[in-house]
């Protein structure tokens, strides 16, 4: 076809997706679990159980004044773990669960992967530091879109990873290009303190020796909840970011 | 200074005030800078179809009351500009837009195929099948004529991620016209 009227089809296009495509701008999230509860209530179906006092139930031996600080050698990042104050609700909510054999990933696992996580695969892989292995990856499928909106089949809301390290360190991550990633608990803090890894802010909190925080990189939101020491756990963020 | 509403501007144009060109080219004078640059690839040819664009709008409102007036005055700059494009063609080539319609012609029908407005509501359909952040990257490249590196800054995303969304979206493209009926 020649080129003048591949260019006269597409200049016809409908004048919404020119609009559309001209005022876009990429969307900004917060970036902190506290803040989260509240979009994830709207797209979880059920809270099961009443807010739990998890620095008394979970974590008895935490003390009040527990909010550590630690600086890095490289002096912008700022380390602090919070671990007062807590309560964790617990949900139920309505997805299903798909599997993936994360070393024979479909076309359409990978097309899906990156229409939601906004980056390709193997650039995503990439990413995994070296001495973690991605051990197994599910989406959690959900009726419910990033705004809240509800539709009559589950398609992919994120994507899910079990990775661990030599030294028995544990992480579960999941990450959406789109949104917040959905949680089956939420943590609540009032007045924590905020980290800022590579110039990212995030809070990190300890509950039962693992450590959970929500931040964005790059422009994809990554939930994290790491049973590996405060070191690692920053090694590997940075790998992320 | 505060940017200017858009029925504001077209009420300037309705009272045939001369400002209206000005608050036209505060507003959106960059972005027809970037798609007429983007096609012809020539600063003065851009800032020619500009201002012939401008003048566009000029003689069209009123009696036409645009809306939305991004997409209107987009579409007057770039009619203008493919027009200038096609007459430069055979001395001057290497544009951004040529790379992108290079592109696209792997997965448009086969050179004797005729039906412009088929295509075109073909693509609308298929546009309408993909996420809006694909549709985006779809319209950046192939519309606006933007270079990956200006898709991949607009996106926020990284160029390896636009090349392969592109070709993946290219490639769905070619299914969803030979599903239509389509000889490619």
């Amino acid at each position: 076809m020649k080129r003048s009227k591949i260019s006269e089809a597409v200049g016809n296009i409908s004048e919404k997706y020119i609009e559309e495509a001209a005022q876009y701008r990429p969307k900004s999230r917060r970036g902190i679990i506290a803040a989260s509860a509240a979009a994830a209530a709207v797209l979880i179906l059920a809270v099961t159980a009443a807010l739990l006092p998890l620095s008394k139930q979970l974590n008895p031996a935490v003390s009040k004044s527990d909010t550590d600080t630690h600086y890095s050698a490289e002096a912008e990042d700022i380390i602090r773990i919070n671990r007062d104050d807590l309560s964790m609700a617990v949900a139920d909510m309505d997805i299903i669960i798909e599997w993936y054999d994360i070393n024979d990933l479909s076309d359409e696992v990978k097309d899906s992967f990156e229409n939601r996580v906004g980056m390709a695969w193997t650039d995503f892989a990439a990413r995994i530091p070296e001495g973690y292995t991605a051990e197994k990856m599910w989406s959690y499928l959900s009726r419910w879109d990033e705004n809240g909106v509800r539709r009559e089949e589950y398609s992919p809301f994120d994507y899910r990873f079990d990775i661990s390290n030599p030294s028995g360190g544990r992480i579960n991550m999941a990450v959406c290009g789109v949104s917040e990633p959905l949680r089956d608990c939420i943590i609540k803090c009032s007045g924590a303190s905020p980290s800022r890894i590579d110039g990212v802010k995030m809070y990190i909190y300890e509950v039962g020796g693992t450590y959970y925080t929500i931040f964005q990189g790059n422009g994809i939101w990554y939930d994290i909840e790491a049973q590996l020491s405060i070191s690692e756990l920053t090694e590997f963020i940075k790998a992320l970011i | 200074m505060t940017e200017v509403e858009d029925n504001m501007i077209i009420s300037l144009f309705f009272e045939r005030s001369e400002e209206a060109i000005e608050r036209l080219d505060e507003k959106y004078g960059a972005l027809c800078m970037s798609i007429s640059r983007n096609i012809l690839k020539s600063e003065e040819d851009a800032k020619e179809c500009v201002n012939d664009a401008y003048l566009g709008v000029w003689n069209t409102v009123p009696p036409q009351n645009p809306n939305p007036l991004t997409a209107y005055v987009c579409r007057i700059v770039r009619n203008i500009s493919t027009a200038r494009y096609h007459k430069n063609t055979a001395q001057r080539r290497n544009s951004f837009y040529d790379a992108a319609l290079d592109e696209l012609a792997e997965c448009m029908p086969s050179p004797d195929f005729k039906g412009v407005s088929e295509l075109t509501s073909a693509l609308n359909c298929f546009l309408g099948t993909l996420s809006r952040e694909n549709r985006v990257i779809f319209i950046r490249r192939y519309w606006f004529g933007d270079s990956i590196d200006a898709v991949t800054d607009k996106m926020k995303l990284t160029a390896n991620t636009v090349y392969v969304r592109l070709s993946r979206i290219r490639r769905r493209l070619c299914e969803h016209l030979r599903k239509e009926g389509f000889s490619l």
